[in-house]
């Protein structure tokens, strides 16, 4: 995290290990990993391999199929061009030069290649955390947890029951990336080097989405309290909104208010079916967490910053700050909306904010494929 | 758009005299409640996609204005309309075209002063943000034509081209979009002879590409000028698609919740919902459906096994309004029997819903030809090397898009350009069907090439 960031100290006090020894007796069952260097560099390597004895398997139905030796004859109804596309015929092609990659690479700081097996002592320590909470947890670093990456877990959310799987969810996913931005590790620094990052291991809950509010604090005031799902409406939670509103008030008035170490943040609220609430997590005052059915605006305008992007706003639209509490839930049916958060399941190319012109060039080369 | 926020009065659905055979897009029991025309929109976030949607939809967007927000891209998604014809024959157009929420009911007064003519509804049509990646990555593996038609916006107020626009009309081309209406939009930034210029440039400019031809209307989404033209112009240059009623219906699941208050009583639990688009047939509330590859578990052996699931439709909707059946266009609501738990927090993305029975095979491993780009997308220079695409090894951890299907995959073994892939979670697909292969390179999923299914290898019984 770069020292100039203005938000630096709100966000530092809002990861994981600050807050969860402060809050044990309110949040779920946790563990924090202080991560070694060599973990990190593991995280960062493009090197992405899975062995075959933890990836996860499933009963085969014919165990010919995964022979080394049987293959079809492939029907080759693509037509593909060479000056985009390798080639695999008999006349060697000059452009497969792979094998001196590898040396080439080296000194790409992505590309350092790092068994499991180089810190084995981790792995360990995962299994017998995951067993000690019941054979499933779900894992985060010091901020965030990899939601972006569900797609590369075989029940699609975030339940881990192995370390193999705890290691597919955080190597893919961006939220992920993000994270592993905010502090500098030393290249000079040896890999069993502790470093500001941990791995949070926590036991693994039925949660019911709907019952997950996210809750904004400015002066030790709480002044709002949003749906956290915000794509569905939920139409029992109307005539629920008072009590849980009264149930959330209550808990931050008992269990956070005067514990927490900044004036202003979020707090991530599950209320239970018996009213009963549990702490999620805690988050920065800073653009990366979703302000949800809020704008910043509203309870920070002091912040805003209007760049050239956006339209300019006239002083009738502007919003109106918040100052006593207001709870805002989704109020209507709206049919089907998509998740947004599932455009990570693409590869980046075909996002069209990039710098690059990689959509354009995408799409010639499928056109030509297509000729 | 106006609003009309009368209780609205729809047309009465009937299962018992439903006559699949006689179903088109433009049945009155069908267009009055869901939309059957997906038109996409492509433009630049800040040349008004939005607004112009939210213009003839009413649906409201949500508003990013400041850099202190992790998307200041505003994602609409997908967003229904109503559009009518007043039938009073002295009611003048374009003016006598309208548009409104996809909840209005079927025959609104006429808001012209003194016209006292009823509009009747023409078109119920789906606006879809474009290219939105998996529109156009479903349309790249599968060739099939997800939208009918396309609004192509460009800001009056900048000249033509402007950056992306070129892409947006390879974007056309490749969605293999023939019926485009492009939409000069902010007009009443500029005055009449920079509009005039413009349109000249446009001219040019789309001359030669797929969008020549194509109806240019100058409006400002802002000031609500021009909607009505927009209006006539989907009615009348817009051709009714062709669409599968009679097929076994089929469809590609994009969401799926609990929508259930905690600690309901068993007998007051509603079970799971699933939305998604329907690619052909008809589905209809009391159908017996299948969900494939359905629930995901691990058992007492480590081993993995996935169930397909086996329930009963109890209730359709699109956006707020109920159906008794749905047809292939826009986004549609599936209440179902399935256990709740099974459908939170999306768990069934990428799963097909359809008729007990009809669906695709559930493969765990594929077998793939494959075809590696020689470097990665969207570099143009030739001596860089890490922007390589390096060839396909063992042990390889993937990312492969099936369809409208993501997951993981390791490789298994390859040979030339045959690849064997474990899938972590099973797919409902079929030998034939094309995949898209992309790898973390930089910290990134980037593309590296597409294959095809040559054969798939199912779960032990
Ligand atoms: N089913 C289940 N879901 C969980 C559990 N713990 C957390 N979640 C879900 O995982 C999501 C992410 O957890 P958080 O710790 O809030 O993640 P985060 O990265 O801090 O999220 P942001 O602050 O929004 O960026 C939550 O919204 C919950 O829905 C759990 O034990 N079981
Ligand atoms: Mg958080
Ligand atoms: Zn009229």
């Amino acid at each position: 995290m770069n020292k100039t960031d203005k938000y630096f100290e709100n966000k530092r006090k809002c990861m994981f290990q600050e807050w969860y020894p402060t809050f044990k007796q309110v949040t779920f069952s946790s563990t924090i990993i202080p991560l070694p260097k060599i973990f990190i560099d593991y995280l960062n390597s493009d090197h992405f391999v899975s062995n075959e004895q933890e990836f996860p398997q499933y009963r085969n139905d014919d165990p010919e199929f995964l022979d080394d030796e049987s293959w079809s004859t492939p029907r080759r109804s693509t037509i593909v061009d060479s000056k985009y596309y390798q080639s695999y015929g008999s006349d060697s092609d000059s452009d497969s030069d792979d094998s001196d990659d590898s040396n080439d690479d080296d000194k790409k700081k992505n590309s350092r290649i790092i068994k499991e097996s180089e810190f084995q002592h981790l792995l360990d320590e995962i299994k017998s955390i995951i067993t000690k909470y019941g054979g499933y947890v779900l894992p985060k670093l010091n901020w965030s947890a990899p939601k972006d990456a569900t797609f590369m877990n075989a029940f699609c959310t975030l339940k881990c029951s192995t370390p193999t799987d705890v290691f597919l969810l955080l190597k893919s996913s961006d939220f992920i990336n993000h994270d592993l931005a905010q502090f500098e590790t030393n290249e000079q620094d040896d890999d069993l080097t502790i470093t500001p990052y941990v791995l949070v291991l926590r036991k693994w809950q039925n949660l019911t989405e709907s019952m997950e509010f996210r809750c904004f604090v400015k002066d030790k005031k709480l002044l709002g309290i949003s749906q956290r799902d915000t794509s569905t409406y939920y139409s029992f939670l109307k005539d629920k909104k008072e009590s849980i509103q009264e149930s959330i008030e209550s808990f931050f008035n008992q269990n956070i208010k005067d514990k927490f170490s900044q004036d202003s943040y979020t707090f991530d609220a599950y209320v239970t079916k018996e009213n009963k609430v549990w702490l999620i997590d805690f988050n920065p005052i800073h653009p990366s967490t979703d302000s949800l059915l809020f704008d910043w605006e509203e309870f920070f305008p002091e912040l805003i910053v209007d760049d050239e992007e956006s339209t300019p706003i006239s002083e009738q639209d502007k919003l109106k700050l918040i100052q006593d509490l207001e709870f805002r839930l989704i109020e209507n049916r709206e049919g089907i909306r998509p998740n947004l958060a599932m455009e990570s399941r693409l590869p980046m190319d075909l996002k069209d904010s990039s710098q690059s012109s990689a959509i354009n060039d995408l799409l010639e080369k499928f056109k030509d494929k297509l000729q | 758009m106006a609003s009309v926020k009368a209780k609205p009065n729809l047309l009465p659905q009937d299962i018992a005299t439903l006559n699949v055979n006689e179903l088109n897009p433009l049945t009155p029991y069908v267009i009055s409640r869901q939309a059957t025309i997906n038109i996409g929109t492509i433009g630049h976030v800040a040349h008004g996609k939005s607004t112009v949607v939210k213009a003839i939809s009413g649906v409201q967007t949500v508003r990013f204005t400041s850099e202190f927000k992790r998307n200041i891209t505003i994602k609409l998604g997908y967003a229904n309309a109503k559009i009518f014809k007043c039938d009073n024959q002295e009611c003048p157009r374009p003016g006598c075209y309208k548009s409104y929420r996809s909840n209005t009911e079927d025959s609104p007064n006429c808001e012209r002063p003194g016209c006292g003519g009823k509009m009747h509804l023409l078109r119920h049509v789906s606006f879809v943000d474009c290219p939105g990646h998996d529109v156009l990555m479903a349309t790249m593996l599968n060739g099939a034509a997800v939208m009918d038609a396309a609004l192509l916006l460009i800001a009056g107020n900048e000249s033509c081209p402007q950056p992306q626009t070129s892409e947006h009309i390879a974007a056309i081309e490749i969605m293999n979009l023939k019926n485009i209406i492009i939409l000069q939009n902010k007009i009443d930034l500029v005055k009449e002879a920079a509009a005039q210029e413009q349109y000249g440039q446009i001219l040019k400019f789309i001359q030669g590409t797929i969008a020549e031809g194509c109806p240019i209307i100058p409006i400002s989404a802002q000031m609500k000028y021009n909607i009505d033209v927009i209006c006539e112009y989907i009615v009348k240059k817009i051709p009714i698609p062709p669409r599968d009623f009679t097929s076994d219906p089929r469809m590609i699941v994009i969401r799926s919740f609990d929508v259930n208050k905690p600690g309901s009583r068993v007998d007051e639990l509603k079970g799971g919902v699933a939305g998604g688009s329907i690619l052909k047939g008809v589905l209809k509330i009391g159908d017996e459906i299948e969900v494939r590859p359905g629930v995901i578990s691990k058992e007492l052996d480590g081993k993995m096994k996935c169930s397909p699931i086996f329930s009963k439709i109890v209730s359709l909707f699109a956006e707020e309004n109920e159906l008794q059946y749905a047809v292939p266009g826009g986004l549609i609501g599936v209440g179902t029997k399935i256990d709740p738990t099974l459908c939170r927090a999306d768990r069934l993305v990428g799963q097909v819903l359809g008729s007990v029975g009809k669906l695709p095979e559930i493969f765990t491993t594929l077998e793939v030809n494959f075809f590696l780009l020689r470097r990665l997308l969207g570099v143009k220079s030739e001596g860089d090397k890490q922007n390589k695409v390096k060839k396909l090894s063992k042990d390889d951890t993937l990312m492969v898009n099936i369809g409208s299907t993501s997951t993981g995959c390791r490789v298994i073994a390859v040979k030339h350009d045959l690849a064997k892939l474990a899938l972590l979670t099973p797919v409902c697909t079929q030998e034939g069907e094309k995949i898209a292969l992309s790898r973390r390179v930089d910290k990134n999923w980037r593309l590296i090439g597409w294959g095809e299914i040559q054969r798939g290898m199912s779960e032990k019984a």
